[in-house]
């Protein structure tokens, strides 16, 4: 009897160690801690010390990169944070690579032992950040590249990204500012069908046809309004304000309980905060504009989690029924020692609620048309104002800020 | 007892097999081989690449006409693949394997802001004997320029073992004559490659 005590604490204790790995997290909410109380830079020094002593492991390599990428932005280092995105990317694209080891121990105890991965919203997240980095870093052409393989992942799922406007925004901004403009006029195309009544993107649409030689030129300028095109002055220049706010969605653990079994899965819950309005004035007051292009990041989340949740609900009931029957096996031989075992398969029972959490609420992108010798814009998100001081020398590519409220 | 020492001796055997296999090793590798581990663009398509496009203008353009040698500035090959390649290899064995032949001379444009930086230091502090003269730099003749591409394929998403991707590229590279804006010379590398990866492993 003693020795089959043994047996089942051994095999419990092994499990828990497993599991309790996802104490790792713990590294990621001291640094996010950092991040929300204002010091990107400490957030980024927390995670990098912990990878230093080995407490990120392997399989949230994942999440380091990202969490470490965003407060890089945040913090102004672009070039550095394009460089911990490009990174995520590969890890990315390592997914469709399924780990014997990790789906048996996952089956025994729960997602959190397996690599994250990302959710298909993430994915696009990523390189759509690599684009605001490398732009904000002035390598144009590096964000044309990840262009691309954000256009892969909108591929990849369509219906799941359907909403992700803001990406298709910045897609066509790289190109554009790459002067690939091919494949900038099929970006604003495609972006002009989902918001008809955005004056300024058909400008940008109407722009790159100009570059291309469209037949379609015509057309296009027609559908500028004329209020828009007196907007710009001569040589046309604008701003373009990449603008994120609030806090993104996190994942919380969902349960579903049969007797004293239980099957866990992920959900997505909004943080709370108001929808706030934001526009850009000039320096007499003159509001340019409203928002345009906007992405809710909760919704893509969840609409994204929603279409991976058969496969989460499928797994989640094939470790119910291998637990079930473990445990059944085991209750033949050894009653203590089954209830033990169904106890800690009950506790371990917890969904992976691994996710992005620095991610902002909301993202935004304005194009702004500047006049003649126009110095400033000031940006107004609910009672705060930020203003921007704008170059006038440059005049042939957009002025591109990025901001966070 | 025979059967146990024996088992113990298999265990051991296969467990040393199994850590020689994943020992980590280094070697060198001949620079001129061939060594893809996926479908990705690498080391050996640059050179394979760079060398056919310089062996083709080479062999197919004669700029000799004037009796003097052509001068040449090489601008940055256009990234318009999905990945984050350094084009500046490739010019840079472009323009290597030009200057070798001895065909042409060639003005630097990534030098440029350091010549200028160099020259403004030499004003201020140089020997005047031993300055730089200002205004002296060679003009080109002739602009090198040029575009990687790529399209990628992916196999659809199903039941299998092995994911399949292709890739191909290509390396449009054009001569401009600075002068007229003519384009006296173009040509196009291609290159395709499919590889496949197990989706299951340990």
């Amino acid at each position: 009897m003693a020795l089959r005590w043994n047996r089942a604490w051994r095999c419990a204790c092994l499990i828990l160690c497993v599991s309790l790995g996802g104490c790792a997290t713990a590294v990621f909410e001291e640094a996010r801690s950092q991040y929300y109380a204002g010091d990107p830079v400490g957030g980024v020094a927390l995670l990098d010390q912990a990878k230093l002593e080995d407490q990120i492991p392997g399989r949230d390599t994942l999440l380091f990169h990202l969490e470490r990428g965003l407060m890089l932005h945040r913090a102004g280092l672009y070039a550095e944070s394009a460089k911990a995105f490009v990174q995520a990317s590969i890890l990315i694209k390592d997914d469709e690579r399924i780990s014997l080891s990790e789906q048996a121990t996952s089956l025994l105890s729960n997602d959190w032992s397996k690599r994250y991965f990302g959710e298909y919203s993430e994915r696009l997240w990523a390189h759509t950040y690599a684009m605001m980095s490398f732009v904000m870093a002035d390598e144009a052409e590096s964000a044309a590249v990840e262009a691309r393989q954000a256009l892969q992942v909108l591929e990849s799922y369509p219906e799941a990204l359907e909403s992700a406007t803001f990406s298709r925004a910045m897609i066509a901004l790289s190109f554009e500012l790459a002067g690939q403009y091919n494949d900038a006029y099929v970006a604003y195309r495609r972006l002009h069908q989902q918001f008809p009544d955005a004056p300024v993107l058909a400008m940008a649409t109407y722009r790159s046809a100009v570059q291309v030689a469209s037949e379609e030129t015509s057309n296009w300028r027609s559908k500028v309004k004329d209020d828009v095109w007196a907007g710009y002055a001569s040589e046309g220049p604008e701003a373009v304000l990449l603008i994120t706010s609030g806090r993104g969605p996190r994942k919380v653990s969902a349960s579903l309980y049969h007797f004293n079994e239980r099957l866990s899965f992920p959900a997505y819950v909004q943080a709370p905060q108001p929808h706030t309005a934001l526009s850009v004035r000039d320096d007499a007051g003159k509001v340019l504009a409203t928002e345009q292009v906007s992405t809710d990041t909760f919704s893509v989340a969840q609409t994204a989690l929603s279409e991976r949740g058969k496969l989460v609900l499928a797994k989640a009931a094939l470790r119910g029924k291998v637990k079930h029957e473990l445990v059944k096996g085991l209750r033949d031989n050894d009653q203590a020692a089954a209830e033990v075992l169904s106890l800690v398969f009950f506790l371990l029972e917890e969904a992976d609620t691994r996710s992005w959490q620095s991610l902002p609420a909301r993202l935004t992108l304005l194009r702004v048309p500047l006049a003649e010798g126009q110095e400033n814009l000031t940006v107004s998100y609910g009672s705060r104002d930020v203003t921007l001081r704008l170059n006038p020398q440059q005049k042939k590519r957009p002025q591109v800020f990025s901001l966070h409220f | 007892m025979q059967f146990k020492r024996l088992a113990n001796m298999a265990l051991i055997a296969a467990s040393a097999a199994l850590f020689v296999g994943c020992a980590a090793t280094t070697q060198n590798v001949s620079v001129d081989s061939e060594v893809n581990y996926d479908a990705r663009f690498d080391f050996s398509d640059k050179k394979r690449i760079a060398d056919a496009l310089a062996g083709s203008l080479l062999n197919t353009v004669d700029l000799s006409g004037s009796g003097k040698k052509p001068v040449m500035v090489v601008y940055p090959v256009a990234n318009e693949t999905s990945e984050h390649i350094s084009t500046a290899g490739i010019t840079d064995d472009i323009q290597l394997s030009l200057l070798r032949a001895g065909r042409y001379r060639f003005v630097s444009k990534t030098q440029r802001e350091n010549l200028m930086a160099e020259q403004k230091h030499q004003q201020a502090e140089g020997d005047p004997s031993s300055r730089a003269q200002i205004g002296k730099q060679l003009g080109a003749d002739f602009i090198v320029s040029g575009t990687l591409r790529s399209i990628e394929k992916k196999q659809q998403k199903q039941w299998r073992l092995n994911k399949k991707e292709l890739v191909y590229y290509s390396l449009n590279l054009e001569l401009t004559d600075l002068s007229s804006g003519e384009i006296v010379w173009a040509d196009v590398a291609e290159l395709a490659r499919e590889s496949s990866k197990p989706i299951i492993g340990w």
